[in-house]
């Protein structure tokens, strides 16, 4: 009877023992799905979001290679237009070389006596006064011989006074009222400045034409 | 009688032992709920992040890519702007004096 008592005990732990390990590890299956039943629905949202980003991103990779190509266009068309530019600067540059040159030389007289007349005759005639460099203030330039072609051209009576004042130029002349009042700035470098843009213009035209 | 009454006891206490080790495991099945009731907020948290950051690696990688492509692509406009950088410079060699002496011409005439 003893033996049957505890063979019916035994039974009852074994079978509570038994259900509870069930019951545990139910438990643990339940936790273990509900966690990755939350990974699943953050992996789901945070897709919405990566998708919606990518897109986004498709359109900046657009945009960036919209960009990539415009800046090297660009990059390209400063390339050819500086190497133009650089080439209209040379031969300026080549022309300053030739004028002080030709300043040098037996043509440049005739040259700077026509120079004084324009200046003189842009001036209106009258009493006027002549600036030279150091060098071209020795030359024997006539001056009444220029101031009655300038007096010729104005109908106004001329008369030409060289300035002790002397000018750093390489060539050319400046040409003042005696009030000072107006001045004709005739020197190489005056004209070369005054000219710029339509003598690049000009080198642009010969250098790059067809 | 009495021994009766014994084994009676004795399945009594047995079952009421059976009820503890149900009850015990109830509360633990209690606590592992709790438990990963209290890691849900967590592990949503860092699988949304991973997944996030996954995505933005991504996005990095593409728009990287994106440049390093078009920057290959776009070296044959440089190259070509290159090659009539020097074609300019062929043609404008032969044209150099006629233009010096075109602007002299202006200037000295």
């Amino acid at each position: 009877m003893e033996s049957e008592m505890h063979g019916i005990v035994d039974r009852i732990l074994y079978d509570s023992r038994k259900k509870a390990k069930s019951i545990i590890k139910e438990a643990h299956k339940s936790a273990e799905m509900m966690l990755e039943k939350q990974k699943e629905s953050a992996r789901r949202k945070a897709g919405e979001k990566v998708s919606s980003m990518l897109k986004k991103t498709e359109s900046e990779a657009t945009t960036i290679r919209g960009t990539v190509f415009t800046d090297v266009r660009r990059k390209a068309s400063w390339t050819v237009l500086s190497e133009k530019e650089r080439l209209v600067t040379n031969v300026l540059d080549e022309v300053k070389t030739r004028l002080k040159a030709l300043s040098q030389s037996k043509k440049y007289i005739s040259i700077l006596k026509m120079n004084i007349v324009d200046a003189g005759t842009v001036l209106g005639g009258g009493e006027l006064g002549v600036l030279l460099n150091k060098h071209d203030s020795t030359l024997p330039l006539k001056l009444n011989v220029l101031a009655k072609v300038i007096a010729e051209k104005t109908g106004k009576k001329t008369q030409l006074k060289l300035s002790k004042e002397k000018i750093e130029a390489f060539g050319g002349a400046v040409v003042k009222t005696v009030d000072a009042r107006i001045v004709a700035d005739n020197t190489f470098e005056a004209i070369l400045k005054r000219r710029e843009k339509e003598l690049r213009f000009k080198i642009a035209k010969i250098l790059f034409r067809n | 009688m009495s021994a009766l009454l014994e084994v009676l006891k004795k399945i009594m206490e047995g079952e009421s032992e059976g009820r503890k080790i149900l009850e015990d495991a109830n509360d633990q099945t209690e606590k592992i709920k709790r438990e990963a009731q209290e890691k849900a907020e967590e592990v949503y948290k860092k699988e949304y992040e991973e997944a996030i950051a996954k995505g933005e690696r991504k996005s990095i990688e593409l728009k990287k890519k994106a440049r390093e492509n078009a920057e290959r692509e776009a070296e044959s406009i440089l190259h070509h702007a290159e090659k009539q950088t020097k074609e300019i410079q062929a043609k404008t060699r032969k044209k150099f004096d006629e233009a010096v002496n075109a602007i002299l011409g202006e200037i000295i005439s």
